[in-house]
């Protein structure tokens, strides 16, 4: 029945409505949302907080029933038993017994996850490598600090070798170090063949890591899509820093940004990536006087895609609110 | 898949606790026939209790009664035998020699039980205990009134109970009606005149004065 | 069902428990408690080894009841409230294995706690000089099925309510219990039968704890009976199985965010 398919989670117009309290409120959290993740790729879960990304994960794990919609993991229902046994789940929070170590945190976990013996013993030292957990392994979990418990966690997931690894916000919490460490990890399990999918809303990171991306704005999916095709040609064109005593006259495509960086500094933005469009402003402004302290290329990144993306599902929103009203009167 | 599955964990719980209930029974008996005659002779002593009751002796006395009315319950339903109700009584009444209730029931549960001499000790000691009750006394007098037929005992017992404080009227009638019982009509005229002259109750005025014209006739 | 897991999850649970702070004070709680009936039982008139005895057992039997409803409820709603079930539900365990190594590793917290007691028990009762035997033993495998049941119960009850909810019902369950016999005595008793048969419909339901006391046994050291072990027995894991059974079946239907 299992069929080895290169679709390792198939979400197929999921929703979820939690219900609430004595006044059984509903709670909508997740709408139609439709995606998969293809063997071997890192996808990258986006939104901002209450966009739903956790529920999601808990969705594919079978930890949280779908109000409808239907879906696949690893080829099995969601949350299946044996395809929880090729799944890694990083929660967001480390959420661990206080009482043990982390090296019995590690020997638990294997044992749950069936691993023999002689198995056991290997990956533990694996995982703890691979998180450069070594040193802590005899520590209580209550005495780690954050950082490392989140770096435990995610030995966690990775101890039983699984093909999937769902890792919601694994950066958080961690120090520029071991972000850096934890990227490259990441990296490297793509590498080794694995799929990966990372929720986090902080954009930068996932540009560095995922193939494909999706934004999730209260529980809808308002892009996705491979990042070089969200961001298109990826240049918004060229930022020059230049000193001036009296004001400089620019041809009308260049804009001035709003900010300035000191009095007598002003930073314009020359737009698109013709060579020669630039050289010719740079000409004009040294015919003017005017002195450059530097030149930067403006590729446009995820931040500014997605700030433009949640503006336009904002308007959109309160469009069609408006449109409803309207309706309704 | 997963209905099945409910489906066997439901079954699976409501076998568990209907053969739990079957296994109980077998348990419950073979514990009870260590326990129950046991139990009842490990009753510590009703001074002990008193004492340990650190001032909650009626209490104590409380949860002996109760005990007391289950034991007698439950023999009552199969046996009919109370052979440690006189132990157990007499724990009641020492944790709470104020008891009434409890030396009387004692009293008929050993009469049940053909102990009459045992029911009158009880009797008799809650009288001692409490010289001022009408009530036990009266209860003395009926006890040997009906169950041991002894009429002089009973009239005395009677006699007493309606001088003391509270006594209800029909005391005197009661002993009245047990001293003619033993012969001596001298006494029992003078109570029934107490009776025809005082008594608020017309109909029992003219009852005492019959009963006190049959007495001259005779 | 798989062994790995449960037992795992069992061994963890029961270290993680023994390293729980609560479990250390229960322990000085009880030392006080004995040292208490021994320094009372000159008192006794002359009941001090019944005196001792009784105490003894009665807080041995308490004092692991108050283990499980601290421990047990605490256990399995830290699990849920504070979210390491998210971690474990994500490993490929059913949802009955995690229930059974869960009991596991609290029945196995119960027995050592137990084994503990006893000693203390034994130990104050050699040093002052009064005679006990094997009923002894008997008594503690008996407040053991007892703690059987119980946590069986704190398992059940977590599955659906909050801990200080739980802890409740768990010592009204306690109370219960040991009342039952004497209730459907009394049921027995009641003019109405309907009224009657109602009750005692209850009381079918509820665990017959008052059954797994064994004082009076010890006290008077009577004969261990063979049949009635098995019966105390197979009615401690009977019941326990069917109330484990219905955790299952709750734990199941519930979700976990
Ligand atoms: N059990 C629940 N009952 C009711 N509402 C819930 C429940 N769990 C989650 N929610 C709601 O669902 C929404 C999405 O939650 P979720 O944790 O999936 O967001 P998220 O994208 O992971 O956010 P964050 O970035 O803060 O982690 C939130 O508004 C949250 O309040
Ligand atoms: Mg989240």
């Amino acid at each position: 029945m299992r069929a080895e398919c290169d679709q390792l989670l198939i979400l197929d117009k999921i929703s979820k409505t939690f219900t609430t309290g004595f006044r059984r409120r509903k709670v909508p959290v997740l709408r139609d949302v439709s995606l998969t993740l293809g063997r071997g790729e890192v996808f990258g879960l986006l939104g901002p907080n209450g966009a739903g990304k956790t529920t999601l994960m808990k969705i594919a794990l079978g930890l949280v029933r779908p109000s409808s919609g239907r879906g696949l993991l690893l080829g099995g229902p969601l949350g299946d038993l044996q395809a929880r046994e090729r799944v890694g789940f990083q929660p967001e929070q480390p959420y661990l017994y206080p009482g043990l170590t982390a090296g019995e945190t590690l020997d638990l976990m294997a044992g749950l996850s069936r691993l023999s013996r002689a198995r056991t013993a290997a990956r533990i030292d694996r995982v703890a490598e691979q998180c450069s957990l070594g040193k802590y392994l005899r520590t209580p979990v209550r005495k780690l600090s954050r950082g490392w418990l989140q770096r435990l966690t995610l030995a966690c997931a990775l101890l039983s070798d699984p093909e999937l690894l769902l890792l919601d916000e694994p950066l958080g919490g961690l120090d520029p170090e071991a972000r850096l460490a934890v990227k490259d990890l990441i990296l490297s399990l793509r590498a080794e063949g694995k799929t990966v999918m990372v929720s986090s809303h902080i954009l930068p990171d996932v540009e560095a890591l995922a193939d494909r991306v999706a934004l999730l704005r209260d529980g809808v999916i308002i892009a996705s899509g491979r990042i070089s095709e969200l961001l298109g040609s990826g240049s918004e064109g060229v930022e020059v820093e230049i000193e001036c005593q009296r004001p400089i006259q620019l041809p009308e495509f260049c804009t001035l940004a709003r900010e300035r960086v000191a009095s007598n500094r002003a930073r314009w933005l020359v737009p698109g990536d013709d060579p020669a469009r630039l050289q010719h402003v740079l000409a004009s402004l040294l015919r003017q006087g005017a002195s450059i302290h530097a030149i930067t290329p403006q590729r446009r990144d995820l931040e500014a895609f997605f700030t433009q993306a949640m503006e336009r599902a904002r308007t959109e929103a309160e469009g069609s609110a408006w449109n409803s009203v309207e309706v309704a009167s | 898949m997963k209905a099945s599955g409910t489906l066997v964990l439901a079954l699976g719980a409501c076998l568990s606790i209907v053969l739990a209930a079957v296994v109980r029974a077998e348990f419950a008996a073979s514990k009870s026939r260590v326990r129950d005659e046991t139990e009842m002779t490990l009753f510590p002593s009703g001074r002990f209790l008193r004492e340990m009751s650190l001032g909650h002796r009626h209490l104590v006395a409380d949860l002996g009664w109760l005990a007391a009315i289950q034991y007698y319950g439950k023999h009552r339903m199969t046996d009919r035998r109370y052979e440690m109700a006189p132990h157990l009584f007499s724990v009641i009444t020492e944790a709470d020699t104020a008891f009434e209730n409890a030396y009387l029931f004692g009293a008929l549960v050993l009469a049940e039980a053909h102990l009459l001499d045992d029911g009158a000790r009880m009797l008799k000691e809650g009288v001692a205990r409490n010289p001022e009750s009408w009530f036990l006394n009266f209860e003395l007098g009926f006890y040997h009134y009906i169950f041991m037929r002894r009429w002089e005992a009973a009239a005395a017992a009677f006699a007493a109970a309606a001088e003391l404080p509270g006594a209800p009227e029909y005391a005197r009638r009661f002993a009245a009606a047990a001293y003619e019982k033993t012969g001596d009509e001298e006494t029992a005229r003078k109570l029934w005149e107490i009776i025809a002259t005082q008594s608020d109750n017309q109909e029992i005025r003219r009852m005492a004065e019959e009963r006190l014209e049959s007495l001259a006739d005779s | 069902m798989t062994i790995v897991p449960v037992m795992s999850l069992a061994r963890h649970t029961f270290i993680d428990a023994l390293r729980e702070r609560a479990f250390v004070v229960l322990g000085l709680f009880l030392v006080v408690i004995l040292v208490a009936a021994r320094l009372l039982s000159p008192l006794a008139l002359g009941e001090g080894r019944r005196v001792t005895l009784d105490v003894g057992l009665a807080s041995v039997g308490f004092f692991g009841f108050l283990l499980v409803a601290l421990l047990g409820t605490r256990m399995v709603h830290k699990e849920i409230d504070c979210k390491t079930i998210l971690v474990l539900l994500s490993k490929p365990i059913r949802r009955s294995e995690f229930v059974l190594g869960k009991f596991l590793g609290l029945v196995t917290v119960v027995a050592v706690s137990l084994i503990a007691m006893l000693l203390m028990l034994a130990g104050i009762l050699l040093t002052s000089g009064y005679e006990f035997d094997a009923t002894l033993a008997v008594a503690g495998y008996y407040a053991f099925l007892e703690l059987l049941i119980m946590a069986a119960l704190a398992m059940f009850l977590t599955a659906f309510t909050s801990p200080v909810l739980s802890t409740f019902f768990l010592m009204g369950l306690f109370v219960a219990g040991h009342l039952s016999g004497s209730l459907i005595e009394m049921a027995q008793l009641l003019p109405n039968a309907c009224a009657a048969k109602m009750l005692e419909a209850i009381f079918y339901v509820l665990p017959r704890l008052d059954l797994y006391s064994y004082t009076l046994e010890v006290v008077h050291g009577l004969p261990v009976d063979g049949g009635q072990l098995l019966w105390a027995t197979s009615y401690a894991v009977i019941y326990s199985v069917g109330v484990l059974l219905l955790s299952v079946l709750i734990l199941r239907s519930r979700e976990f965010s």
